[in-house]
């Protein structure tokens, strides 16, 4: 393990590695810095940039985008109160009115430190959890697999919380779309019209491209109410640096913040907005100064913002050890190594520890010039708010176009990215959540091989699923995590409604 | 148009696609092995879950339509950027990459109603073009270009 992590530290460190982080940093704080682009997005305009570069400068660009990505979003969360990702709503609670009372400086300042913390405390976590789940993964089966990528497609209750119907439905049509190619397992032709492009399937890249960047590029061109207030706010951006009284404030939200965003983030679903305001609520309880929360406390912008960076770490751990993505970024982040021929899942530390270290420590350099080019370029960066989107929507049109093109040289992926774009805009507009059948374009292939697999091996006999001890836990954690979507979290809310109802 | 309706049309269209993807999947070979699931077994699973839940969507629309209309309201922005995609993807086999990406990000720029037109010419050439020497060049992708070329 040492040795391998010698390795892995070693391609990290490498200059190329290095620069690609740094540039994943720069255009993650961009993207997450724009209103209304999500690190996503982010992540499948670059995608295609990537498609030729060495795997390990790859992951090292996307790693970068991804944690900077969560850094950024508060950037447009403190000064214009419009939180640039989901993952900085709670950071805007505290950081606009500091912004109001001409402190946008200091609010920043504590927000780049806290998320720095908490990505160096997830990168722990990846660093220790993610080897041993690995190993502990070789000894799966297909049943124990068949229920554990079940287990991740679970998660789709989390984000089906208006109609579970219709996130059901969304995946359904994920698990559909799945199917189109050639049978896994004994090489049959199916839904493919004879058309020999579809013979080898859907890329479930080409369909994210499609499902995610297209239904964006229409809001945005639509939206013309998006924020003109930047040219005030920039004159208030000084004094980033935060002062020591500042940073012993930051202590205990901190240490409240990075443990529940590196668990949270293990746990498929739950995500960095979740982590976010739990930690808010936590670090409000347990501060001596409640009171000042929600009025420009720095307690409340350092736990929500060390909460949704120490996400990133967890959520990679299951992505990397067992090949189930935690939230969308992890699952695009699964497309581009399977682009790079690397399958994430418990082999990927026995074939290519190198590359699973590698990308490791490309996560630790990822936190460190995040920290680096965000003090230092803030004043710089946030210029980026009053870019035109004149500009920038037509390029990300045409990257949408290149990005499906250039993964297999093909028109056909062309055309099926716009498709999925044209789904993914009726899909908004029934309200129908995309999530779900961007896990199922991810998690379908396997469910259904490991399932026939099992169903092989056991000669048709469905009890094998409850007979192995693997299977039975992720099973019952399955039902367990269905229950808490379905009945649990809805009854907390009453609960806490009907709370707010008898106080007021 | 109410959200009960558009649940209405959508789990019409979803019944329609489930029942076409039932029939097709019980079209697909069978290897008659025993007890061993066949190519249609996963599809068939889908199609079955599809049609239900399409099934309970539009009971649900039904129950809720507080009264029946067929206005769409989408914004004809969308429609245009929809439109502009479609003859992009059209022309992009005839004409290659760049004269086909020119004109398709003067239209969007237009959309995004900045109507300078000199900003909008000079910026609709350069950054295709840039955009296609940077893949060419530095990603090694080769981007389409025109067959008579």
């Amino acid at each position: 393990m040492i040795e391998d992590a010698a390795l892995g530290f070693a391609q990290a460190i490498q200059l190329s590695s290095l620069i690609a982080t740094a540039i994943g940093v720069l255009l993650g704080l961009i993207v997450g810095m724009i209103p209304g682009m999500t690190i996503s997005t982010g992540i499948i305009i670059v995608l295609p940039m990537t498609f030729t570069l060495d795997p390990n400068i790859s992951i090292a660009l996307l790693l970068g985008l991804y944690v900077a990505g969560m850094t950024g979003g508060s950037f447009s969360a403190i000064l214009l109160n419009i939180p640039g990702t989901p993952s900085a709503s709670a950071t805007a609670i505290d950081g606009y009115p500091l912004t109001e009372r001409g402190e946008a400086g200091r609010a920043l300042g504590v927000a780049i430190v806290a998320s720095f913390i908490g990505g160096l405390i997830s990168f722990a976590c990846l660093y220790l959890i993610a080897p041993q789940l690995a190993e502990l993964a070789l000894g799966f089966r297909a049943p124990d697999l068949f229920s554990l990528v079940f287990f991740g497609l679970t998660i789709i209750c989390s984000f089906a919380a208006k109609s579970l119907i219709k996130g059901m439905l969304s995946a359904a049509i994920g698990l559909m779309v799945v199917t189109i190619g050639q049978d896994p397992m004994m090489g049959t032709a199916r839904f493919t019209f004879d058309n020999v492009n579809l013979l080898a399937g859907v890329h479930f890249l080409t369909a994210m491209i499609g499902l995610f960047a297209i239904p964006q590029l229409v809001s945005s061109i639509c939206d013309t109410d998006l924020p003109g207030k930047s040219t005030q706010i920039l004159q208030t951006v000084r004094n980033v640096f935060p002062r020591l009284s500042d940073l012993r404030r930051m202590v205990k939200p901190v240490i409240i913040g990075s443990p529940i965003g590196s668990f949270l983030g293990l746990l498929p679903g739950a995500g960095g907005p979740i982590a976010a305001f739990i930690s808010y609520d936590y670090a409000k309880k347990s501060s001596k100064l409640p009171d000042h929360f929600g009025k420009g406390s720095v307690e409340g912008i350092a736990a929500p913002e060390s909460a949704n960076n120490a996400v990133t770490g967890g959520a990679l751990i299951p992505m990397m050890t067992l090949g189930i993505p935690g939230d969308p970024v992890t699952a695009i982040l699964i497309g581009a190594l399977l682009v790079h021929g690397l399958a994430p899942g418990p082999m990927l530390f026995i074939e290519r520890a190198d590359f699973a270290y590698g990308l490791i420590f490309s996560f630790f350099w990822a936190n460190i010039f995040n920290l680096i080019i965000a003090l230092l370029g803030i004043g710089t960066l946030v210029k980026v708010l009053k870019a035109p989107r004149a500009f920038l929507m037509p390029t990300i049109a045409i990257l949408c176009v290149i990005g499906s093109y250039a993964l297999r040289n093909n028109f056909m992926d062309v055309y099926i990215m716009l498709g999925f774009g044209i789904a993914g805009l009726i899909m908004r507009w029934v309200d129908m959540p995309l999530v779900p059948l961007l896990l199922a374009l991810v998690l379908g292939k396997p469910l259904e091989e490991h399932l026939r697999v099992a169903l092989t091996a056991s000669q048709g006999d469905y009890s094998i699923f409850f007979t192995s001890p693997f299977s039975l836990f992720f099973l019952i954690l399955s039902a367990f995590s269905i229950l808490w979507s379905l009945v649990i979290e809805p009854w907390r809310q009453r609960v806490k409604q009907a709370k707010i109802d008898n106080s007021s | 148009m109410s959200m009960p309706m558009r649940d209405i049309i959508i789990s019409i269209v979803m019944l329609v696609i489930g029942a076409w993807f039932m029939f097709l999947a019980s079209e697909l070979p069978d290897r008659n092995i025993q007890n061993v699931p066949g190519p249609a077994f996963f599809p068939g699973i889908m199609a079955f879950v599809i049609i239900a839940l399409s099934a309970a969507l539009l009971v649900k629309g039904l129950r809720a339509l507080p009264s029946f209309s067929l206005t769409l309201d989408i914004p004809r922005k969308a429609v245009y950027v929809v439109v502009l995609f479609i003859v992009l993807l059209a022309v992009l086999p005839h004409t290659g990459f760049l004269i086909a990406a020119i004109p398709f990000f003067a239209a969007l720029m237009w959309l995004c109603d900045d109507r300078k037109p000199l900003l909008v010419l000079f910026s609709s050439i350069l950054i295709p073009v840039f955009l296609y020497y940077l893949f060419r060049h530095a990603f090694t992708i080769l981007l389409p270009t025109a067959p008579w070329m």
